[in-house]
Formats: C-alpha cells, sequence, structure tokens
C-alpha cells in the first residue's frame, strides 16, 4: 500500500495530493455555503412573504448529510477521528506498531463492511425509486452519501495504512482553525462539539 | 449480549480506537452474531439518525462561532468587559472571566474561547502581578463558561439524543453560565485582594461608551439570532443559519476583519469539524438503537430501582461518572454515548431531562479543563507555553470552584428550569 504523504523528496506525490484533497474541500465549503444561503432566503420567505420554501428543509439535510461524509474523507485522510489515546500514546515501538496495526486493520474492516451493506441499503432504494416526500428527490442520491463515505474512508484509510501504524500524518489536509492554536497534524483537532 | 455492549466498547476505548468505529464495531458484532435483523439496518438506523432537521444548526453554529473567532471580536470583547470592570480589586482577571462568558454567548466554543481570550490577557495579567499558576490556571477554566452558555453544541447533541427541545435547553444554560462565571469572580476577588492586586482605569461613562460602540455589532448577535429563538419566531437551525449571515455580514463589511478567502476557509475548517462530530452521531445512533431493543436502559433503571437508593446519591454517582469520562473523553463523543443510558435513569429518579441535560454538559466542561486529557490543557500550553508541572495545580483550585457550582446546579433544578418558564 502506498503512502500519500507529503513527505520531502516527494513532491510530485504531494501536488497530486494536494490535487485530490482540493476537491472535498471545495464540495463541502460550496454545499455549506449554499446550505447557509438556501436556509436564510428560506427564513426571509417565511417570516417576511409568508412563503416559504418547501423543499428548502429537506435539500439542506440531504446536502449537511452528503458533506459530513465527504468531509469524514479528509478526517480520516489526516487521522483525526475522535478517539480517546490514553494507553495508545504510553506505548513504545514495536508495541505502538503492533496496537496501530491492529486498530487501522479493524477500521479497514468495518468501513468496508458498512460500505457493502449500505450499498446493499442504497441500491434497494434505487430499484424501488422512492422519492424524498416533498422535494422528490430520488432517496437513493441521499442514502448513497453513506455508502461512497465508507467506501471512501476504506480507501484512504488503505492508502494512509503507514501513516496510521506510524502514527504520523505528515502536512495532512492543511486546514486551518480559526480561534485556536494552530492544528499540529499528528494530534486530533479541537471541535466545539469535543468543546 | 449485554456484556459485549458494555465490555467491548470499554476494551476499545482504551486501545484508542476512534469512536465511531467503537460504536460501528460493537454494532456488527451484536448484527452478526447475536440478533436475527438484516444487515442493511446498520446502514437504514444510521441514516435516519442524521437525517434530521435539528443537527442542521451544528455546522451553522460552528461556522458563525468560527468566523466570529477569527476577526477582532475578542479584543473588542475584552475592552468592553475591562471598561465595565473599571478599578475593581482583580478587574483584569474579572475581565477573562466576563469575556469569555460573553465569547460564549457569540461563538461557543471553549478552546476557542481559551485561545482567543487567553492570547490577549496572558501577558497583561503577568504584568499586572498575577502568578504564571495563576494565570494559565484562570484562563484555561474560564474558557469552559463557553460550553454552557449557548449557543452550545454539546446541547444541541444532548437534545438530540435525549429528544429534548434545543431553545429550553439553551435557555436552561443562561443561568447556570452565569452562575459558574460569579463564584470564580468571587475566588478571583479574594485571590487578588489577598495579594493587594488593583489593577485597570478608573471607571467612565464615556469610556465605556466607546467599547460598547465598538463591540456593539458583536454584542447584538446573541440578542438578535437567540432573541428570536427564545421568542419562538425561528427555530434553533434557522437561528443557526442567520447567525451565519450575521457573522459573514459583520466580520467581512462592518469590521472588515476577514476576507472572502477567509470565510471560506472557516467554511472547509467547521465542515471539517462537523464531520468529525456528526459521523459519530450516525453511529450511535446504531449504537443507541441496540441498547434500545436489547433492554438495556430498562434494565439499568429497575437495577437503580431495586438498590432503593434516595435520587440525590445516585445523582453523585452519576456526577462522579460524567467528571471522570469527561477527563478522559471529549464532551461531545460522551454525550452521545451516555445520554442513551443515563437520561432513562435520570427519568426514572425523578429529574427534569432539560435540568439533567445541563447536568450534565457541567460536568463535562469541567472535564474540559481536568488533567489529564482536557482539551483546554492543550490548547493552554500550546497558546502560554506553560508546562504542565505548573499548569496543573493552577488548575486546582478552579477546579474546585467549578464542582462547587456543579454540586448547587445539580440540586437545585429551578437555577436551571427557572427561565424555561418564559420561553414559548
Amino acid at each position: 500500500m502506498s503512502d500519500g504523504d507529503l513527505r520531502p523528496g516527494g513532491r510530485e506525490t504531494g501536488s497530486v495530493v494536494r490535487y485530490f484533497l482540493a476537491v472535498p474541500k471545495t464540495i463541502i465549503a460550496s454545499l455549506i455555503l449554499v446550505s447557509i444561503a438556501l436556509n436564510f432566503v428560506n427564513v426571509v420567505a417565511r417570516y417576511a412573504f409568508g412563503d416559504p420554501i418547501a423543499w428548502a428543509e429537506e435539500v439542506m439535510i440531504f446536502i449537511m448529510i452528503w458533506c459530513v461524509f465527504i468531509g469524514a474523507i479528509l478526517v480520516s485522510w489526516d487521522g483525526s477521528h475522535l478517539k480517546m489515546d490514553l494507553i495508545s500514546v504510553t506505548l513504545r515501538a514495536p508495541w505502538k506498531q503492533v496496537l496501530n496495526s491492529v486498530t487501522t486493520a479493524v477500521m479497514l474492516g468495518i468501513c468496508g463492511f458498512v460500505a457493502l451493506q449500505s450499498y446493499d441499503a442504497s441500491m434497494l432504494f434505487a430499484r424501488l425509486g422512492q422519492k424524498s416526500v416533498v422535494a422528490e428527490l430520488p432517496m437513493a442520491i441521499a442514502h448513497g452519501a453513506i455508502t461512497l463515505g465508507f467506501l471512501a474512508l476504506t480507501v484512504v484509510v488503505a492508502v494512509r495504512f503507514r501513516s496510521y501504524v506510524v502514527g504520523s500524518f505528515g502536512a495532512g489536509s492543511g486546514i486551518s482553525f480559526g480561534g485556536g492554536p494552530p492544528a499540529k497534524p499528528d494530534e486530533p483537532a479541537d471541535t466545539k462539539g469535543g468543546g | 449480549m449485554a456484556w459485549i455492549m458494555t465490555v467491548l466498547p470499554i476494551v476499545l476505548l482504551l486501545l484508542g480506537f476512534p469512536i465511531f468505529i467503537i460504536l460501528l464495531a460493537t454494532a456488527t458484532v451484536l448484527l452478526v452474531g447475536f440478533m436475527n435483523v438484516p444487515l442493511t439496518q446498520l446502514h437504514l438506523v444510521m441514516f435516519g439518525s442524521i437525517d434530521k432537521f435539528a443537527l442542521l444548526s451544528v455546522p451553522f453554529f460552528i461556522f458563525a462561532g468560527d468566523l466570529m473567532g477569527r476577526g477582532g471580536l475578542s479584543k473588542r470583547l475584552v475592552e468592553w468587559v475591562l471598561s465595565i470592570m473599571g478599578r475593581t480589586q482583580g478587574s483584569l482577571a474579572l475581565t477573562a472571566v466576563g469575556a469569555n462568558t460573553v465569547f460564549g454567548a457569540i461563538s461557543g466554543s471553549s478552546a476557542a474561547a481559551v485561545a482567543a481570550i487567553g492570547q490577549l490577557l496572558y501577558g497583561p495579567l503577568r504584568e499586572k502581578g498575577y502568578d504564571e499558576r495563576f494565570t494559565s490556571g484562570l484562563l484555561t477554566s474560564s474558557g469552559a463558561i463557553a460550553l454552557i452558555i449557548p449557543p452550545s453544541i454539546i446541547m444541541i447533541l444532548y437534545g438530540y439524543s435525549a429528544e429534548q427541545s434545543i431553545t429550553h435547553l439553551f435557555i436552561a444554560g443562561i443561568l447556570p453560565g452565569m452562575f459558574i462565571a460569579l463564584l470564580m469572580g468571587a475566588y478571583i476577588y479574594v485571590f487578588a485582594a489577598r495579594r493587594g492586586i488593583r489593577e485597570g482605569e478608573k471607571f467612565s461613562w464615556r469610556r465605556l461608551g466607546r467599547t460598547t460602540r465598538a463591540a456593539a455589532w458583536a454584542l447584538g448577535a446573541p440578542v438578535i439570532v437567540l432573541g428570536g429563538m427564545y421568542a419562538g419566531i425561528v427555530s434553533p437551525t434557522e437561528a443557526a443559519g442567520i447567525a451565519c449571515v450575521y457573522a459573514i455580514v459583520i466580520t467581512r463589511y462592518v469590521y472588515r476583519d476577514i476576507s472572502w478567502k477567509g470565510i471560506w476557509d472557516v467554511a472547509i475548517s467547521s465542515m471539517y469539524l462537523t464531520s468529525q462530530v456528526l459521523i459519530i452521531v450516525a453511529a450511535a445512533g446504531v449504537f443507541s438503537w441496540l441498547l434500545t431493543v436489547s433492554g438495556v436502559p430498562q434494565s439499568l433503571v429497575q437495577f437503580i430501582e431495586s438498590l432503593e437508593v434516595e435520587p440525590w446519591m445516585v445523582l453523585v454517582v452519576i456526577n462522579l461518572l460524567l467528571l471522570a469520562v469527561g477527563c478522559l473523553l471529549d464532551p461531545g463523543s460522551a454525550i452521545l454515548v451516555l445520554t442513551p443510558l443515563l437520561a432513562p435513569i435520570a427519568k426514572a429518579i425523578g429529574v427534569d431531562l432539560v435540568h439533567f441535560g445541563i447536568i450534565m454538559t457541567v460536568n463535562l466542561s469541567i472535564g474540559m479543563f481536568t488533567p489529564p486529557f482536557g482539551i483546554n490543557i492543550f490548547v493552554a500550553q500550546a497558546v502560554f507555553r506553560t508546562p504542565l508541572s505548573v499548569l496543573y495545580p493552577g488548575l486546582a483550585p478552579f477546579i474546585g470552584v467549578n464542582i462547587l457550582a456543579l454540586v448547587v446546579i445539580t440540586y437545585v433544578p429551578q437555577l436551571s428550569l427557572v427561565l424555561t418558564r418564559f420561553v414559548q
């Protein structure tokens, strides 16, 4: 399995990775800004004109679901999923690598398994041709976010297998966090959800 | 089956597995090995867990808070609070608590509050004679108030998990948050008085007017956004969306603190943080569903009832558990994993679930600055460069003050619930 770290000496790989990471970044930023605009227009339409956009809530929910799973690709790339590394940080080589290998293998297995089950469910919605109640969007598209999300997580974890085992993620996705100190690539980023 | 649901997550948690993988791995083991249901249920329950309009307020509030936090808003807030304090004993340290409380009402981010307010006040506090231990302890702990003062992502997650009104939870957090600030203020006042520290400029209405004008747009955010919600005009999600537009307008066009590129970066980082949290929401939905169908919460309630202990004793145990969990786990994950187990117990012993949400939030906010793994400690370490050997003892009195506040908040439900009566 190859590793996509932005290591010194790996400039070509690095630029390819940057282009690859720009895609999910662009999608999530665009979608959340569209969602904010849609919410605002809906509020104005409802309270100023008494005529809300009926499909707005459904569309915003589907946007959020897609954003969550596309964003999870970046989180997985950085190895920044929330966890409690009480024991793993105290371990030394080679036990740390052994534990990280097991963790990563389980992560690969679970993400792959969920992707498979999710594929079956999404295909079922596609076959039934079920649509959302108000916006009449195909439900397979909404459910497909989980399928593609977990498939992408499986691929990303496989590509970054070595980083997960070593416990070092290089420059990561390069996302900066405001208000707080610069996020260290090898540490989980802070969340408001996490506080 | 029940032991798998208990032991497996704990083992995987201790081994450092990502939280969402722990929840999904446990669910997979149970579905494959012990239950006779279609495996596609895993997907369906996950989808159903995040297919909720209320959850949309999470990315919106994160975006608005992050955007406000990046500009020069914190500086304006600090100057505003400082102008109110005048030459009160310990005014600069009191400003830290006051600014964090107001910052929490605008950004809602605890770690961001520590970084933003801490960066501004650490140097001046040290210059005025506060020692490193007290200064770092104060700035690290006072940021946690932001979790309790609305808007609070933790409360949104609790409201979602326990099926409680987010508006009620938000308004229930106001007095407890202010109470904690008041207790911390009292401790600071005594500390400064004993050491004879008196700093700051004499109070002047002119100065207050000037700083209020400078901070007015920032101070207007909670009034406009949360006011509409409390008045029952808009839903929490709509209020969060309005907060985003308000934040864009004031940071980009009024204060001119941030470029469109900056707003774009905030959009990326806020969705990144949202993904970290909501993927756990999706996985926790499956775990919660399995808990319900296997009757674990009901068994726990029956067990507690069979012990015939007083409700206050149960609350002591729950508080101790939450304080311990808060030291190790981030508040969002803790809320999502523990609420399905603890809320039925709280309900069974007669605790209002809105009040219980505040108890959980306060407990977990204390965990934010409690060694060894409080997130604010790491932020403070990075921002102030204070060694842990100095920071840990500096935190001790503030942990004590917050635990005292927790006791009052736990056993005086009116403190949390009184304002909820006025909400539509």
